[in-house]
């Protein structure tokens, strides 16, 4: 690209915080975006973010803003970085204000978030042509230490990412890399969805610790996976590998994950792995149940994972137990809530069906 | 055997079968003891008996007439079958007990937990049994007992009433008459998917294990299990698991007592939810 690129970021979270300051830092033109103008008062009142960590320096925003059409006019690339939860009201807002040749980067997507995105915005009538990517992860290991700073504690190495459909893949990837070089090209929207460790992880150890937790018991989160627990998770593993093989997505189970992601992991089951990543240790439980270990991992998480195993004939009986537990725990109606086949535009579609349109594009029913 | 004096052989020498072998006993009624591994009641025939420790603190001997793992033996001349193992063995009990039952015995399971009746009879018309039994369920176990050593055992209390129901409920009088004169207790249920349905461990046990479990591992169960591991959260679980269960009884025609009518009554306990007080009382 020849003028220099200009992002907007969307959220105001601890991820938003490092991106905006870190890309502010690299050079570019940086506008923040949240909904809640309390909660960027600091960012617009210094001006920008104070990024402390393995980045330091004060990165310049242009433009801080309650508003999402001035955040969004003219820039190239959309930087959403909002629980996957928010992803909904996100794509609501900006339908209206996307422009031609404009890129979304959801970081992370979860579980479907952009097969979610790129739905809202076809049932919203947009007619600008852009594209949408997610994420494997977020980049970042960070958080916000103080009003408009952040520390930045670890940038990852490799971020898989991935278009829809796929064949927009490539030119997505030459874009976001004049950002971030760590972004590499993943096959496909169901290999970054799929890849979804933290549905696997978080909710079933809250729920097998639900009491220690709600009764305030302080304690490490990885430690309160114990040998049964942790026996659970792999079998829950499995079945997100079994819907992952149905749609020919190659992927890491979580053992084989933690093996490669982590220095110094080692171990024959799930359970000596975790107990041996020394990046876990003292990560404490979270202080109240209403945390995105739920809130985020259920309705973005396990029930995507749940109905699209049910498109493609793959048994989940025990993420769907699960969701069920969850459900009753919080009284909510996750299966309602959550991504899931028919509220992504994908119901009634085969597996070979799916993966044509997320691979070529092609092939999705006429109107959601 | 005379008529008002039943003869019990007790099924199991568990925690329950030993206190209510070495009860019946005490209070003069002959009893025969069976278990599987003849082991278990090894030291119970080598004294003739069990050494039991009664509800006010006495200590009495029980004597038992036949002890051992020879179901023809146990059976014989019994009027009154008491079986009072772990639910998961009715199974196999009642494959051991097909070829030796006799016309006009009394088979009551302590307790049935959900389809004990149901499952014992279906398996007793699978082995063939041709004898004319009543098959009976308890909705609980009488006892609250505890096994004090190889031929030893101690009763910390004795429920005042206990629902038992027979399979088919026409039968439930005749049952409850020949448990009369030594379980004045045993009052007739409608049926027995009341008796059945009427399965609080079932709504409180496993729930609670799941939620707790981590917490069980790591410290090796040493909290207050109803106390400690009921928060509000799982309090709200428990009685959504409740709701399950009294609407498949109520699809049964079973007006079941929800979990907190059970504790009120039970336990005269108060409270709106399931976190609430009435757990408190599983204190200690």
């Amino acid at each position: 690209m020849d003028k220099p690129v200009t992002i907007a970021v969307l959220g105001a979270g601890n991820g938003a915080h490092a991106m905006a300051g870190h890309l502010a830092l690299k050079g570019f033109t940086v506008r923040l975006y949240n909904k809640f103008a309390d909660e960027i008062a600091q960012l617009r009142e210094q001006g920008g973010v104070t990024v402390e960590g393995v980045v330091e320096g004060f990165g310049r925003l242009e433009l801080v803003t309650a508003h999402i059409a001035p955040a969004l006019d003219e820039v190239q690339v959309v930087m959403v970085v909002v629980p996957a939860f928010v992803h909904r009201f996100i794509a609501e807002a900006c339908a209206p204000h996307l422009q031609d040749g404009q890129v979304v980067v959801l970081n992370p997507g979860r579980t479907g978030g952009v097969l979610e995105f790129a739905n809202v915005l076809r049932e919203k009538g947009l007619t600008a042509q852009v594209k949408i990517a997610e994420a494997q992860t977020l980049i970042y290991a960070c958080r916000i230490s103080g009003p408009a700073r952040v520390m930045i504690q670890g940038i990852k190495k490799r971020v898989p990412l991935a278009t829809l459909p796929a064949t927009d893949t490539p030119a997505v990837m030459e874009v976001v890399r004049l950002l971030y070089p760590e972004f590499t090209p993943a096959a496909n929207v169901l290999e970054t969805s799929l890849d979804n460790i933290g549905a696997v992880f978080h909710p079933t150890t809250v729920v097998l610790n639900v009491n220690r937790i709600e009764a305030g018991e302080v304690f490490d989160f990885y430690g309160g996976m114990t040998p049964t627990g942790t026996h659970l998770l792999e079998a829950i593993d499995q079945e997100r590998l079994a819907v992952a093989q149905a749609f020919g997505v190659e992927m890491e189970s979580a053992r084989e994950w933690l093996l490669s992601t982590y220095e110094g992991v080692h171990g024959e089951t799930l359970y000596e792995c975790i107990q041996s990543n020394l990046a876990y240790a003292g990560i404490k439980a979270p202080t109240s149940l209403n945390a995105r270990y739920i809130f985020e991992d259920v309705p973005t998480g396990l029930v995507p994972i749940a109905s699209l195993g049910s498109l493609a004939g793959v048994p989940t009986p025990l993420c769907r137990a699960i969701v069920n537990v969850c459900c009753a725990l919080f009284d909510r109606d996750f299966w309602t809530e959550g991504r899931t086949a028919e509220n992504l535009g994908l119901s009634g579609m085969s597996v070979e069906e799916i993966l044509e349109f997320v691979n070529t594009g092609d092939g999705l029913s006429p109107e959601p | 055997m005379s008529n008002d004096k039943p003869v019990f052989a007790v099924l199991g020498a568990g925690h329950g079968g030993k206190a209510m072998a070495a009860d019946l006993a005490v209070r003069g009624f002959h009893v025969h003891l069976f278990n599987r591994t003849f082991e278990r009641v090894e030291a119970i025939k080598a004294r003739g008996g069990i050494e039991l420790e009664t509800e006010i603190g006495q200590y009495r001997f029980g004597a038992i007439e036949i002890v051992g793992s020879d179901m023809g033996e146990v059976l014989t001349e019994v009027n009154v079958v008491m079986v009072v193992i772990p639910a998961t063995g009715h199974r196999d009990m009642a494959t051991f007990c097909a070829p030796h039952l006799r016309d006009g015995q009394v088979v009551v399971l302590n307790p049935g937990r959900t389809c004990g009746a149901i499952e014992f009879r279906q398996v007793l018309r699978e082995q063939g049994c041709r004898a004319q039994v009543i098959v009976a369920e308890a909705e609980t176990l009488i006892y609250a007992s505890r096994s004090m050593g190889p031929a030893e055992a101690r009763i910390f209390r004795i429920k005042n009433t206990v629902p038992v129901a027979a399979l088919p409920a026409a039968d439930t009088p005749r049952v409850v008459a020949a448990l009369r004169p030594a379980f004045p207790q045993f009052i007739p249920a409608r049926n027995v998917l009341h008796t059945s349905l009427n399965n609080m461990g079932a709504v409180f046990h496993p729930a609670l294990t799941i939620l707790n479990s981590a917490r069980i591992e790591s410290t090796q169960g040493n909290f207050q299990f109803y106390i400690e591991g009921v928060t509000s959260t799982v309090g709200h679980i428990l009685e959504a698991v409740d709701r399950e269960r009294v609407t498949v009884a109520a699809a049964l025609g079973i007006r079941a007592q929800t979990a907190l009518e059970w504790l009120e009554r039970a336990y005269a306990a108060t409270g709106d939810y399931l976190n609430d007080e009435p757990l408190c009382l599983y204190s200690g």
